[in-house]
């Protein structure tokens, strides 16, 4: 029997009395411990911070993770600084680049068999990050109310966007790994859809009580969108606000480019209302530059938001564009909300691909055209529009021609259009948005015949009203520039947002815009310094995720709110069955949606949508922001993982404790629970089983917690460095007996399959641990929180950073509060 | 002599019990090998078989037929030698025990049928110690394992057996008795490496109400049982090994650990035990010198791990056996908090043999500088595998040529590996290396290790740590994440290329996983799991290049990177693989050559065993250019 090789590689005093100080070098750093301590602990004294992931110092190390290891001068091994001691003279580097490399390598290791992801991918792919996996949890039990109110605080429109909305929430959905993503967006129209009617007369749905009456003012131009999202936002803050209105109704693209039979005005109205019942007041028929000016609006208002739109088309710019019967599809389908009516060819072409083309040729069906074509420079795949809506369009009789692109507009005599010359194309390198350029085949020339031609190649915003000696500077794609972060113009009070910013983008896009710079308005209101709050969005968003937590402690409610977090994509693997494919949706016949603006899509019967959202396989970690491993993985930089492929492994999760839940294919076996279950509580619930790669923390015979002589004090969910061990909300903290009712029969205390009851003397509740557990306001959560900024960050604020404190976790810690930790350590605590 | 000594020496006579013996040392006995292996093979029926020949021949009280300690030529199981003829027949069956006991016990003449024929040469060897396999070996630890009854305290006793003991209780100067055992530089097969005695030291000066010993039969490395071939052979000088050593470091306890896989170890150690305190030498009065010392026989988890002491002392205490990280202390870690001092099996069987013979002549067992002797299992390609006894300090080549025979028919001798799942393999130039720890550790092996495997060249280098490495990473306790997780990617990469998918970048990675492994984990199983991918990477790199980049196997044994094909000339058309083909891959017509269609073979192999002309050849490599005889063959 040899003796471990680490401890034979250093020589280590033995002298029997563990009095006395040593002191080393840590980092260039002199060190003076008390003999015994080890290096770790030594160098938590100076603020040098070594990870690790299965240290807790209350109990003695275990030297599991191997990611504490360091450079010790004269050993030709790594070793692990948790279970080394200090020894004099010793000449320790923490940081070096071997050490780098190895902890890099461990912790791909440990990704590799973590089955488990972080964050929702469907959350991080919205651009207003709606928190997706919640608000199906809500519709799945049916509590429609409290889903929109959910859904509300990231998204005011969740019935309108569930019509037009392109999803972009879909397509990373990771329940395709097994069949069909969730059908995001249907749910969440259904869900508002069912609100809707009551909340006309009734409560409104918010997702907080508005602020009181802040007595600040902002104006804000353009009533779509970006506006509306901006209005709703300000008015929850309590600023006044009114909106300025160039058409005669409100709604901007929503009313003025997109169909009724995709959005029927009634549902439109039905949810505008909220904004208007907020108290946001609302001026239509007003033109910024024509009826009123930037100055005039700056003079009555604290700020101004521009949410112009991009209502310009853009020109093809060839010969005979300005011939009778070429329109642009924005003017035609605002002609037809306008007017009722719109004159439509016998033959129409439509030039484009994308959610316009498709509104347009659609329209031009319904209006009796008899042939219809869609003609588009590149192939199907690359067609900017939801493959579902030109699914339907060609189901409707329209006919596409890809690869083709106009070269002249054919007149008559009259100068009315009688055709449109177009060449081939072939698709060639990718361009800059990574679609592949179409070049034109020479000679290929040919003629299509039409009487009316309806351009969709794009819009810009319409600036006019505003100039850039007023601050509203342009960018050189002819839209306003504002700060990145701030979306404020040169001039600090005027803001702006959605397509004027972006140019001609989605809805979606616009909301997120809105309700970005509301925030920010807000900030700007209270008196903060935008360029402050500016450059810290800016660093948040570059830096990894957890640098950016440390330092959201220091941050405004209202910044950090603002801050989003980057998503983490940890290359980790999944392996997720439950296959049952989503409902359809349900929608008009062709042949009736030819003649008829009616709602094709006609949303999901109850029972569907309730199964459609169980589906959500809760593909996220309730650790996300507090978990060790993904805050090292991140500092490591392990995005992408060279053992992928390789087995991993797929347990059940465990729910039966009604506290405690287990789910242990995020456990890393780092032993801390099994630990301090043995020695701190004295329950030992835990140990490891099994033997090799499939090492397991697990209860004897997998019996659930309450069987095992748990005593429900949630240790182990405290010490878990990731979410294999979490805790469920407690609603109750006690039970309360009614002594005059109690006739001490006993009953209870038998039946409790918790042993939380105890017979004594004068029949009392005998409540463990549970005072103090209740004072860990981080466990009870509302539900199982999902931000960690809004949620554990701005409300939990002390709560957090002490238990970031007490993990180690806040690396400015100051020294006095780095020795506290070493100090239980030291002294055991009862 | 003083009235002690006497009191000792009369409890020692008293201890014996002469009766037990039926019959007296070298007269005429059946000696069946009880090694594990042996056993496995129907020893024990052999046994059974030679009493009924015997009693239906009504002479069975002239003969005593034991079951005796392992004779060490495993690899030619069950092995019966007759005494005091010293005849020896390997791989009896119960069928010829009848002929034997007609011819040589009876008649005593020699059956040369059965006897062993050397497959070059094809001369007969009649006596086992004319075997250069025996020759070669030098027995300390286990002397007296061939002609002992293993079961019976008197055999042990009749051979000396608890003298060694005796002696040191009359004498009784602990200081003196380590010095002894420092002096002979005791660090035998699986032994504990210097400074071994040094633990003892500071065992013995350490203060404490109790102190303990620790014996383990725990295996070297996945499959080199030593020290439990130890325990079943000799128990009894196990346990007097490890009295003494208790009495040397002043414990009163001991405890053998023994993984519950070693069911027959366990058995004869309790049986041992049971009979010592039966005797007088265990208990309350040890050999009525007023010495306490007991010893219980602990059934321990079956894992390797346990190798590391402080895993073991976890194991011993009711918990996971997991290497812990707590600090030792300078006699190794603590068993109940106590100063405990923990040896091998072979390591302690040695002891009552150096305290008999004296430093001098366990020195001298050794060979150059090197002191004793070093226990092994001889394993793989070689024409005798089993236990071997060997000098301290021998060369490979002794060993592998010299016991073992060479290699196994016309084999050449491609690696030798040294500490099989856990070990490295050498190339055959390192055959004149010296079984020295220095040597050793020069070349990166340890000094403990419980096996020398001969590897042929028709073995593929890859594959063999492919299977090493899935043997050994099962056996982690899953505590260091480079072996749980480290070990079992590394086993991924290997199968990887093995199957013909291997990447460019993975010799890299596997250099990267294991040196990670080897340095990152914080016992020896952890870093040895990863030696042999690393010593065949250093040794063998131009067979994992030949998987990864050229796609073929250059032992032609890897399924994936071989075809198969078959050679016209030799091909006589008998039609016999066509029906063996499992997937019908091979087509030809009557009395012509035949053709495997590569597309369509498994490589499986069956044709090749079944082709009685040796037709079938396998060529390295997924799909070389085979010409077949009528072009039909792609």
């Amino acid at each position: 029997m040899s003796l471990t090789r680490e401890t034979a590689d250093v020589h280590v005093e033995h002298d029997g009395t563990a009095g006395g100080t040593v002191s080393l070098t840590i980092d260039g750093q002199a060190v003076t411990c008390r003999r015994g301590e080890t290096i770790l602990e030594a160098a938590r004294q100076v603020d040098i911070h070594i990870p690790t992931l299965c240290h807790e110092p209350r109990l003695p190390a275990a030297a599991a993770c191997r990611l504490c290891i360091v450079e010790v001068e004269g050993s030709p091994k790594l070793l692990p600084s948790c279970s080394t001691p200090a020894a004099e003279g010793m000449v320790v580097k923490t940081e070096t680049e071997r050490v780098r490399v190895t902890r890099k390598l461990y912790l791909e290791l440990l990704l590799s068999d973590h089955d488990s992801f972080c964050t929702p991918p469907c959350r991080d792919a919205c651009p207003t990050h709606i928190k997706i996996p919640q608000f199906l949890d809500y519709i799945a039990h049916g509590d429609y109310a409290n889903g929109v109110r959910k859904l509300r605080e990231d998204l005011p429109f969740p019935a309108v966007l569930g019509r037009v909305c392109p999803r972009p929430c879909e397509e990373p959905c990771r329940r395709q790994l097994v069949e069909h993503p969730i059908t995001i967006c249907w749910l969440h129209r259904f869900m508002a859809d069912q609100c809707l009617d009551d909340e006309q007369l009734g409560e409104l749905l918010l997702p907080v009580e508005p602020a009181p009456e802040s007595g600040r003012r902002v104006a804000i131009v353009g009533a779509g969108p970006a506006g509306l999202s901006a209005a709703f936002y300000l008015r929850l803050e309590g600023h006044g606000v009114k909106l300025f209105e160039a058409m005669p109704k409100p709604g901007g693209m929503l009313r003025y480019g997109i169909p009724s039979y995709r959005l029927p005005r009634d549902v439109l109205e039905k949810e505008l209302n909220v904004v208007w019942r907020l108290g946001a007041e609302l001026q239509c028929s007003v033109r910024l530059g024509v009826d009123f000016s930037l100055e005039d609006l700056l003079a009555e208002y604290d700020a101004v938001f521009l949410g112009l739109g991009a209502f310009n088309s853009n020109d093809m710019g060839i010969p005979g564009e300005d011939a009778d019967g070429v329109v642009s599809a924005i003017d035609f389908l605002g002609e037809l909300e306008l007017t009722g009516d719109v004159h439509v060819g016998r033959k129409v072409t439509v030039i484009g691909g994308g959610f316009t083309a498709m509104d347009a040729c659609r329209t031009s069906v319904r209006k009796g055209a008899d042939e219809v074509t869609v003609l588009y420079r590149r192939s199907r795949k690359e067609m900017p529009a939801h493959h579902n809506e030109v699914d339907e369009a060609e189901e409707e009789g329209v006919r596409l021609e890809l690869l083709t692109a106009p070269v002249r507009v054919l007149t008559d005599d009259s100068n009315a259009v009688v055709g449109i010359e177009m060449q081939r194309m072939e698709l060639g390198e990718p361009d800059a948005s990574g679609r592949r350029r179409p070049v034109p085949i020479e000679g290929s020339d040919y003629v299509v015949e039409c009487d009316q031609v309806i351009t969709a190649i794009g819009q810009h915003p319409n600036l006019d009203g505003t100039a850039p000696e007023q601050g509203v500077h342009r960018t050189r794609w002819r839209t306003v520039e504002v700060d990145e972060w701030t979306y404020q113009t040169k001039d600090p009070r005027v803001f702006a947002g959605g397509d004027c910013v972006l140019g001609a983008q989605t809805v979606v896009q616009a909301v997120a815009h809105g309700k970005k710079a509301a925030w920010s308005i807000d900030a700007f209101l209270r008196g903060d310094d935008m360029s402050e709050v500016s450059r810290t969005l800016a660093e948040l968003r570059a830096a990894p995720f957890y640098s950016s937590i440390s330092r959201k402690a220091d941050l405004d409610p209202r910044v950090a709110r603002m801050a989003e977090i980057p998503p983490v994509f940890l290359d980790m693997t999944t392996d997720v069955s439950r296959p049952s494919p989503p409902a359809d949706m349900p929608k008009l016949s062709p042949a009736a949606r030819r003649t008829d603006f009616g709602q094709i899509e006609l949303g999901l019967p109850e029972a569907e949508a309730r199964r459609g959202a169980s589906l959500c396989l809760d593909c996220y970690c309730p650790a996300n922001g507090t978990c060790d491993l993904q805050r090292y993985g991140i500092e490591y930089e392990v995005f992408s993982n060279r053992f992928h492929g390789g087995t991993v492994h797929s347990r059940p999760a465990d729910f039966r404790h009604d506290f405690i839940m287990r789910e242990p294919d995020r456990c890393i076996n780092c032993m801390r629970c099994v630990r301090i279950c043995r020695h701190e509580v004295g329950a030992s619930c835990y140990d490891a089983m099994g033997r090799g790669f499939d090492t397991i923390v697990a209860t004897p015979d997998d019996l659930p917690l309450q069987m095992v002589g748990c005593v429900s004090c949630g240790k182990c969910a405290e010490t878990c460095p990731t979410g294999a061990i979490t805790t469920n909300p407690r609603v109750l903290e006690s039970y309360g007996l009614d002594e005059s009712r109690c006739m001490f029969c006993g009953e209870c205390v038998e039946v409790c399959p918790y042993d939380a009851l105890e017979q004594t003397e004068v029949f009392e509740l005998a409540d463990f641990d549970r005072p103090r557990l209740a004072r860990q306001r981080l466990y009870e959560r509302p539900e199982r929180a999902l931000d960690p900024l809004r949620e554990r960050l701005t409300d939990l604020v002390p709560h957090v950073l002490d238990s970031l404190k007490g993990r180690g976790w806040v690396w400015g810690a100051t020294g006095d509060e780095a020795s506290d930790g070493c100090d239980d350590g030291e002294g055991g605590v009862d | 002599m003083t009235s002690r000594a006497d009191t000792i020496q009369a409890a020692l006579r008293s201890a014996f019990h002469p009766d037990a013996v039926a019959v007296r040392e070298g007269e005429s006995e059946v000696r069946v090998c009880g090694g594990a292996s042996c056993s496995g093979l129907g020893g024990r029926a052999i046994v059974d078989a030679f009493n009924d020949e015997l009693s239906r021949r009504g002479i069975h009280y002239d003969w005593r037929v034991v079951e005796t300690g392992c004779h060490g030529l495993c690899g030619h199981g069950p092995v019966v030698v007759v005494e005091p003829l010293g005849v020896f027949y390997p791989g009896v069956t119960p069928g010829v025990v009848p002929e034997i006991v007609e011819t040589t016990l009876v008649a005593g003449r020699i059956v040369e049928r059965l006897l062993y024929a050397d497959p070059e040469s094809g001369q007969k060897v009649a006596r086992l110690k004319d075997l250069a396999f025996h020759e070669g070996q030098r027995r300390v630890v286990m002397a007296l394992s061939e002609e002992m009854d293993p079961t019976c305290i008197d055999d042990y006793l009749a051979r000396g057996g608890y003298r060694a003991l005796a002696s040191v209780l009359t004498e009784g100067d602990p200081e003196t008795l380590i010095d002894v055992v420092a002096a002979s530089g005791l660090h035998g097969g699986g032994g504990p490496a210097a400074g071994g005695a040094s633990r003892w030291r500071h065992a013995r000066a350490a203060v404490a109400d109790a102190k303990y010993l620790v014996c383990s039969a725990v295996d070297a490395e996945p499959g080199a049982p030593v020290d439990a071939s130890v325990a079943v052979s000799v128990p009894h000088q196990v346990i007097e090994g490890a009295a003494i050593a208790a009495y040397a470091v002043g414990a009163s306890y001991g405890v053998v650990y023994v993984p519950s896989g070693h069911r027959r170890a366990i058995e004869r150690l309790e049986l041992a035990r049971a009979q010592c305190r039966d005797r007088g030498i265990l208990g309350a009065d040890v050999l009525a010198s007023g010495w306490r010392f007991d010893l219980d026989v602990a059934e321990g988890d079956d894992v390797v791990v346990c190798r590391d002491a402080t895993a073991l002392m976890a194991s011993l205490e009711g918990h996971r056996a997991v290497p812990q990280s707590t600090a030792t202390t300078p006699s190794g870690p603590c068993l109940w908090d106590r100063p405990t001092v923990s040896e091998s099996a072979a390591t302690l069987a040695a002891v009552p043999w150096i305290v008999a013979n004296g430093v001098a002549a366990y020195a001298a067992a050794g060979e150059g500088s090197a002191h004793g002797t070093r226990m092994l299992m001889l394993l793989g390609g070689v024409r005798h595998a089993g236990l071997v006894e060997v000098p301290e300090g021998a060369t490979l080549r002794e060993v592998i040529e010299r016991l073992g025979g060479g290699p196994r028919g016309d084999r050449g001798l491609k690696s030798i590996l040294v500490g099989g799942a856990l070990g490295s393999c050498l190339p055959a130039s390192f055959l004149d290396l010296h079984l020295s720890a220095e040597e050793l550790r020069a070349v990166g092996v340890g000094p403990e290790f419980g096996s020398l495997v001969a590897v042929d060249d028709g073995t593929c280098m890859v594959d063999l740590a492919r299977s090493l490495l899935a043997h050994s990473q099962r056996e982690s306790c899953g505590k260091c994440v480079p072996c749980r997780l480290g070990t079992r990617r590394m086993l991924e990469v290997l199968e990887r290329i093995v199957s013909g998918q291997g990447r460019e970048d993975d010799i890299d990675l596997l250099e990267e996983l294991g040196q990670h492994c080897a340095a990152g984990t914080q016992c020896d199983l952890g870093s040895g799991a990863a030696d042999p991918v690393l010593s065949t990477l250093r040794f063998f790199r131009d067979e994992y290049e030949a998987h990864i980049l050229e796609k073929r196997c250059p032992a032609g044994s890897c399924p994936a990177l071989v075809t198969f094909s078959i050679d016209a000339e030799r091909c006589t058309g008998c039609g016999d693989c066509v029906p063996t083909c499992p997937v019908g891959a091979i087509e030809g017509r009557p009395d012509q050559p035949h053709v495997i269609d590569i597309g369509g073979c498994r490589r499986c192999g069956a044709c090749r065993e079944v082709c009685r002309f040796d037709a079938v050849t396998v060529h390295s490599g997924i799909a070389p250019a085979v010409a077949a005889p009528d072009g039909r063959g792609r």
